[in-house]
């Protein structure tokens, strides 16, 4: 493979090391939102025994008992439910777009709400072990392989909901590639090529792109004896220049995640943009393995490269 | 590679109310936003049964009446099952009319109100206050498209119970609120089901259980909480079910054939008297009694229970009390309730106190006490006697007029019938032993006229009961009334004994002296009596009075029961500047109000210690036996097996059972599939919609060197724990179940 061009995508900030920012994983269990019912149930049983006691009856009063019963039941009997609360992932995708939902099928022991904590997405309500999908949505890209989800329940009253977050092991890693991103332009036009529309496939230099006519000073190689002999004239091949050799793109990712997500989608951007033209492309990446110099041939293997892809040693 | 986001509470919850600051105006919107219509039957069975609990239990205390009742029934069930029609599309003109019709209802409680409510008397408008919920609660039912809104009626059902807790006095209210708690209950947990989806069956079990553990924190609460007492009321309760004027108004009426007679003297045959007790005429024959039953006849709310006085005898013939013109006298009240009763004392001048500073007493000992505040709750037709701790001041009677007896007692000018209702304040003037014990006796020469009458005794009679009477006291070196008192008390205490079962007494025959010197048994009557005429002897003014001790105290309505076995007579003994002060030689009862939590608590311990322990602890001992058995062969027969080795071994010993092997050459996933095609399941096809997942944890633990945590082993375990084979199909064996590693 010859090397034509190199676009290199500059690291406008760069940084040592990819740092993993965790966020603390939440076990134990805490009520949601717990002024509104805790201060009602207050203020209901304090009117209850303001009536008990205005009225002298003690009937009132053993009713009373008996709603704040009911009440402090249902209000804290969910924190005794939450960490029984178990969440499986019975399928998950292995590629995913950042910011883009994803659906992954889960699976719990008893009623409760999933929300997704560690990424974006939606709450989910889960009736029993009846399986379910999850939408998540992945901010950045890269590799997950599990997801932070808070899981909730109010059993069993339902009147509050105490909630605890669960770490949920993905069936298999989760490649999450950047959103493709051109520096200035609109990517929209050649994101979506129409059916049959699409540019030739590439070709490598020297392999023949079509015949001509003889011209004084083709040299005698250059005859196309088949296609002579079919025309009546010499007919000179010719072949793929140097302009079609593959793009090497080569991606420096600094530490700075935020940097480094917006160099990896306008790396991204780059590399659809080159294959809708039909162009071959070289990816150079960073890995945990070390550095990766190897083509790309469609935006799934594009993404995956670039969800895999650290800031090398020495970034800043 | 990355696990976690910075994404912050504060950011996601900009972004769930769409990124902007939420107003006043938008959370009134969002609030008053339609719900998704609720489609659970059973939730609204269950919403329409504790609706229907709150309006008959109001029907059952008598603030609705039965047609009221009746009719709000049938409005309400027609109401859910209207709403329960219209449930996905509301019908917006039957909106209006019910705006229309709640106006309506509030209008006509407002002009109820302001005819019928008095100032100062909130009971007035109980009543109407009570039918504006009921009719509210059924215009309501007939828009309760979603959950919000069966909520909604279930808090308001509760609002209903305790408007009719507010007049309950029976025990037999708590059939209403059990059954109100399982409604609410029942209909929790359907809201809890539909909130998540609303399949699958409810747990009633989980919400059994739930119950049980609400009963226990209810009780908990009831314990701890303080009581309320009578004083604590806003308003003093007082009313009339029934309006009967009596033959004699100032008289007293006994137990004849109408509730409206006049009483007559006891006697052992002819009439039983109320409850069998005799008394309570213009004659008390202590040779007399009748069986006393246990049906209640009155039930008490006191700040402090007592010696509730019905009426006083001055004079004595040896076998009867009886009452001598002077205390016949009478002083009519026509104020209207409340009625000053403190200041009509003053008219008596035998109920006076004899002015002047007492001897030896230091103002503070005189202080009186807080108030003690009564109700009373008649249950059954009683004499027209409004009983009462002793020196009350305020009477709440609803009717235009009281009889003061110069005997100390209150008299209704109407039947005392089931339902009436009356409070009575009293001071209680009842001085602490130590200050009594200063006051010296009054010489009899110097005991004033009004009391003469309460120093008589028949001629020639009580010589030897004098006699005993001066060796008591001389031999306990008693110089002062109180000192004379207590040494009789616990002469008589010593040396005669408690029985109904009395000997009769022949004719002729004094009822003193052969009790004091013949059988020397007797119950309250004679015993009060030997000790009012040794009293006498000595130069002390007695007097004897008959009414009611507190009976069985409810804690759940937190009211004394008074049965006809509480019938009780005590003797009042004049102090110089004091008054009549009561004592009780036949039996010690608690002056102070027993705690509420206290009683439960004690209830409880009685009704535990009242078990079978020698049977019971015999089965725990050998269940417990039983257990450690089986645990020790348990713990032999197991081998060395990892937790992937033994959660399949009961995937596969589960599978069998339900007649589905392993084959040899199957694997694990391929045999759980075939386990979730076989469909003779117990819960159908939830017990085998998460058998995948865990079928795939088992795996990647067995090959792929994961291992999982704690939350995933138990959420497998549960999952093949669950693989019950549906009924008619084999049965795993009992007693093997798997145990977390």
């Amino acid at each position: 493979m010859q090397e034509r061009s190199r676009r290199h995508v500059p690291a406008a900030d760069r940084a040592r090391a990819p740092a993993v920012r965790r966020q603390r994983v939440r076990h134990l269990a805490l009520p949601e939102h717990a002024l509104g019912p805790v201060a009602g149930s207050l203020l209901l049983l304090l009117v209850w025994a303001g009536v008990a006691h205005a009225s002298g009856s003690g009937w009132v009063q053993t009713v009373g008992a008996v709603v704040a019963g009911l009440l402090l039941l249902g209000l804290v009997a969910p924190a005794f439910a939450a960490p029984g609360l178990t969440l499986i992932c019975e399928r998950s995708p292995t590629d995913a777009v950042a910011g883009s939902p994803v659906e992954i099928d889960v699976v719990g022991n008893r009623p409760m709400r999933c929300t997704p904590w560690s990424v974006g997405g939606g709450p989910l309500l889960l009736t029993g072990k009846v399986p379910a999908s999850l939408f998540i949505v992945p901010p950045r890209r890269g590799v997950i392989s599990t997801v932070t989800v808070r899981v909730a329940t109010a059993a069993p009253l339902g009147l509050l909901w105490w909630s605890r977050d669960q770490v949920l092991e993905l069936a298999r890693p989760l490649y999450v590639a950047p959103q493709p991103r051109e520096r200035g332009g609109e990517l929209r036009q050649m994101l979506t090529p129409e059916e049959g529309q699409g540019p030739p496939r590439p070709t490598l230099t020297g392999d023949l792109r079509g015949i001509r006519p003889y011209q004084h000073g083709d040299g005698r190689r250059r005859v196309h004896w088949h296609a002579s002999a079919h025309t009546g004239d010499l007919m000179i091949r010719e072949s793929e220049s140097r302009q079609d050799d593959p793009i090497r793109i080569v991606v420096d990712l600094p530490r700075d995640l935020d940097a480094a997500d917006r160099i990896a989608e306008e790396a991204m951007g780059e590399v659809v943009v080159q294959l809708n033209a039909g162009r071959r492309i070289v990816l150079e990446t960073t890995e945990v393995t070390g550095r990766v110099v190897t083509p790309v041939v469609d935006r799934l293997s594009a993404g995956r490269r670039l969800a895999r892809s650290v800031s090398p040693p020495g970034a800043r | 590679m990355y696990r976690d986001q910075d994404l912050d509470a504060r950011a996601r919850r900009r972004r769930a109310t769409g990124g902007s600051r939420v107003g006043l105006v938008e959370i009134v919107r969002r609030a008053n936003a339609p719900m998704p219509a609720e489609h659970s039957v059973t939730f609204r069975v269950a919403t329409a049964v504790a609706v229907l609990t709150g309006i008959l239990a109001c029907a059952a205390v008598g603030e609705v009446s039965v047609i009221g009742a009746v009719l709000a029934s049938a409005g309400s069930l027609c109401g859910m099952a209207f709403s329960y029609k219209t449930r996905t599309t509301p019908w917006q003109w039957v909106k209006i009319l019910l705006a229309v019709a709640v106006l309506a209802i509030f209008a006509s409680f407002v002009l109820q109100m302001i005819s019928a409510a008095h100032v100062g008397q909130l009971t007035s408008i109980e009543v109407p206050l009570t039918g504006l919920f009921v009719w509210v609660q059924v215009i309501h039912s007939f828009d309760v498209p979603a959950r919000r809104d069966l909520l909604f009626s279930l808090a308001a059902a509760g609002a209903l119970l305790t408007l009719g807790a507010a007049q309950a006095v029976s025990v037999g209210f708590l059939a209403y609120v059990a059954v109100w708690l399982g409604a609410c209950l029942f209909a929790l947990g359907c809201s809890w089901r539909s909130m998540t989806g609303g399949v699958g069956p409810l747990a009633l079990g989980s919400l059994a259980a739930t119950g049980f553990v609400i009963v226990l924190a209810g009780a908990g609460f009831l314990v701890v909480l303080p009581a309320p007492r009578a004083a604590q009321a806003i308003t003093l309760p007082s009313s009339l079910i029934s309006y009967l004027p009596l033959r004699d108004p100032n008289g007293v009426t006994g137990t004849g054939a109408e509730s409206t007679e006049p009483a007559q003297a006891g006697k052992a045959s002819g009439r039983t008297g109320i409850g069998g007790y005799l008394g309570f005429a213009s004659e008390l024959d202590i040779a007399t009694r009748n069986t006393l039953g246990d049906e209640v006849l009155m039930r008490v709310r006191a700040d402090r229970p007592g010696y509730f006085l019905g009426m006083t005898y001055d004079t004595w013939d040896g076998q009867n009390w009886g009452r001598s013109p002077a205390t016949g006298r009478i002083l009519q009240l026509t104020t209207g309730s409340p009625f000053e009763v403190g200041s009509a004392w003053s008219s008596f001048p035998e109920l006076q106190e004899g002015g002047g500073m007492i001897p030896g007493l230091s103002d503070g000992e005189l202080a009186l006490g807080p108030l003690n505040v009564q109700t009373f709750y008649v249950a059954q037709p009683i004499a027209n006697l409004l009983f009462a701790t002793p020196d009350p001041t305020e009477v709440y009677f609803p009717e235009h007029s009281l009889v003061l007896g110069a005997d100390g007692s209150m008299r209704a000018t109407i039947a005392m019938t089931p339902g009436t209702v009356y409070t009575v304040i009293s001071s209680d003037d009842e001085l602490a032993p130590a200050a009594l014990a200063r006051i010296k006796t009054s010489q009899p020469g110097l005991v004033s006229a009004a009391l003469r009458q309460d120093l008589e005794l028949p001629p020639g009679r009580y010589g030897r009961v004098a006699a005993l009477a001066r060796q008591i006291v001389t031999a306990a070196r008693a110089t002062t009334t109180y000192a004379k008192v207590t040494a009789l008390e616990a002469w008589m205490g010593a040396h005669l004994r408690y029985s109904t079962d009395i000997p009769p007494l022949l004719a002729g025959q004094d009822a003193v002296n052969q009790f004091l010197f013949g059988s020397r048994v007797g119950y309250c009557e004679q015993i009060s009596t030997a000790l009012a005429v040794m009293l006498r002897t000595l130069g002390v003014p007695t007097r004897e009075a008959i009414g009611y001790v507190p009976g069985p105290f409810d804690p759940l309505s937190d009211l004394y029961e008074i049965q006809a076995k509480d019938a009780h007579a005590w003797v009042e003994v004049w102090f110089p500047g004091v008054g009549w002060q009561s004592f009780d030689p036949t039996a010690q009862v608690s002056l102070e109000p027993p705690d509420p939590g206290a009683v439960l608590l004690s209830d409880i311990g009685h009704a535990i210690g009242a078990l079978p322990w020698a049977p019971i602890g015999g089965g725990l001992c050998a269940v417990a036996t039983g257990v450690l058995v089986a645990a020790g062969v348990r713990r032999r027969r197991r081998r060395p097996a990892g937790w992937v080795e033994k959660v399949t071994a009961e995937l596969e010993r589960r599978g069998a059972a339900a007649g589905l092997k392993r084959l040899p050459t199957e694997t694990l996933g391929e045999y759980a599939s075939r386990l979730g095609n076989l469909g003779s399941w117990r819960a159908g096809p939830a017990a085998t919609a998460s058998l995948p997942a865990a079928t795939a944890v088992l795996e990647r633990a067995a090959y792929g060197f994961h291992v999982p945590d704690a939350p995933t082993r138990a959420f497998v375990e549960e999952v093949v724990n669950g693989l019950h084979p549906a009924r008619g199909s084999r049965r795993p064996p009992r007693g093997r179940r798997l145990t977390p590693a």
